[in-house]
């Protein structure tokens, strides 16, 4: 685990499932266990995830909100996902390509979402509006 | 006798691309899915649909060599085609060959030798007139994209002069051989879960010659006999539901998405742009869009991106060992199907922090 600034990196192990949920859980209270939490998820080595990960994740995020805290994931494989996409917790979190952007995003402004609408306007052919 | 066919099956797993094969056959379970040949869409298999249309053709003398697990699901057909079977798959195209010498001495003239990987429409009766007017011993089917595993071959001239070579037959063997007959009519070779899903999809907007089964109840909307749908589901034209599926409170099924028999959808669960293969049993509250699942196995067709999910939780293969019979639906429930419920909660979660945070 490392800790820039306020922002807290929790690197998650290879394998989020059942049996490593406990001692995984532990970790996370102690990160968030305050007010204003900011976490990024590391998931550049996360290979496995199953229910009981993606229900981590929402416990985690539901903790945090209660705290007026964030979580971001950060590195998240393809795989991994896809798995988020099927139990539709994507659309939960924010992710990142890696976690120095995860980490700068709390501190910055979205410059990258803003991109992303404005490239969505120009592929859909939507003229932004000049009033 | 005139003309007969052998059919070559081999084990590419369906509908896997080659570059995810192996994680794909890595995570298969031990309930064993069949290879592609024997995937059902609408409820019939590529060996189905080839066999029929060689026997509308009037050839009546088929064989068909392919692994232990493929063949039982004919049915109707099985008695009265030559099963062999052999273990391993580089061994099926030399046992082609002793059939074809086989049928030689029995007096079989021409034979149809079809590699089982890709769905074709063809006028078998056009191709073997066409074979037969070249005068050349040898002759292969093509389409604009190139050619297919599909030859027609005089038992004859293959029983003497093609005795060493190596099947199947590649250009340059023999001088001038094959000779192409070209077709164009529609084929769709299956080489990826994105072919399979454009199978379905041009199914449904009837641009071959594959059709949904069952009855049509609404307009687009295709069931097969034994499909339960609980009254709160939602299905959104067009769409296909096999026999002995089971369809779940709210859940969804739309855009051109076919659910294969004896799947189960979860309550909740949204399956868009889809296809669900036999034997599938998908968990409450999930999200399948533009992606191929069987057994316990999710192929993404926008990623080209083939998973195997562990957690039966999630996915869950619920082919029986002898995957071939027909399984009772109390079976099914006894082995946890309600026991999905209970996961929904926190799927349900999910969905009210959505909408606390995001206004979803």
């Amino acid at each position: 685990m490392t800790t820039c600034r306020t922002v807290m990196v929790k690197e998650m192990p290879e394998s989020v499932t059942l049996n490593c949920i406990p001692e995984l859980w532990r970790e996370l209270v102690v990160l968030f266990g305050r007010d204003w939490p900011c976490l990024v998820l590391d998931f550049s080595a996360v290979r496995e995830l199953d229910r009981a990960g993606v229900e981590l994740l929402l416990r985690t995020m539901e903790e945090v909100v209660k705290r007026n805290g964030d979580v971001k994931l950060a590195a998240v494989s393809p795989q991994i996902a896809v798995i988020l996409e099927l139990t539709r917790v994507d659309r939960l979190f924010e992710t990142f390509e890696s976690t120095s952007d995860a980490v700068t995003s709390f501190t910055s402004f979205p410059f990258a979402a803003v991109n992303r609408n404005t490239d969505e306007r120009q592929t859909y052919g939507i003229e932004p509006s000049r009033g | 006798m005139q003309a007969s066919a052998i059919l070559v099956i081999d084990d590419r797993i369906a509908p896997f691309t080659a570059s995810d094969s192996d994680l794909a056959y890595k995570g298969r379970t031990t309930g064993g899915r069949g290879p592609i040949a024997s995937t059902e869409i609408f409820g019939e298999s590529l060996l189905d649909r080839t066999v029929k249309r060689l026997r509308n053709a009037g050839i009546e003398s088929v064989s068909v060599v392919a692994g232990p697990g493929v063949g039982p699901n004919l049915p109707k057909l099985r008695a009265s085609f030559r099963r062999i079977v052999t273990e391993r798959s580089y061994e099926r195209w030399p046992t082609a060959q002793q059939e074809v010498i086989r049928q030689s001495a029995q007096g079989v003239r021409t034979v149809l030798m079809i590699g089982v990987n890709a769905y074709v429409e063809w006028d078998v009766r056009h191709f073997l007139d066409f074979h037969r007017s070249t005068g050349v011993p040898l002759t292969q089917l093509h389409n604009a994209q190139g050619p297919l595993d599909l030859w027609a071959v005089e038992s004859e001239w293959f029983g003497t002069a093609a005795i060493g070579c190596t099947l199947p037959f590649r250009y340059g063997e023999f001088p001038g051989l094959p000779v192409p007959c070209p077709i164009d009519g529609y084929v769709n070779r299956l080489a990826s879960a994105g072919d399979l899903r454009r199978l379905v999809q041009d199914g449904f907007l009837c641009r071959c010659e594959v059709r949904p089964g069952g009855g049509e109840i609404k307009p687009g909307i295709w069931v097969e006999d034994g499909a339960l749908v609980h009254r709160l589901a939602r299905l959104v034209a067009p769409v296909y539901l096999g026999s002995w599926t089971n369809i779940g409170a709210s859940a969804v099924v739309t855009r051109f998405s076919n659910i294969e028999h004896h799947s189960n959808v979860g309550d909740g669960t949204i399956v868009d742009a889809s296809s669900v293969l036999p034997f599938t049993e998908l968990a409450s509250g999930l999200e399948i869009s533009r992606s191929v699942v069987e057994g316990n196995t999710l192929v993404d067709v926008r990623r080209n991106l083939a998973l195997c999910i562990r957690d039966p939780k999630l996915i869950r293969d619920t082919a029986p060992v002898t995957r071939w019979g027909a399984p009772s639906r109390e079976a099914g429930r006894e082995n946890g199907t309600l026991g999905f419920a209970c996961s929904s909660f926190f799927y349900r979660a999910a969905g009210r922090l959505s909408e606390v945070l995001f206004g979803d």
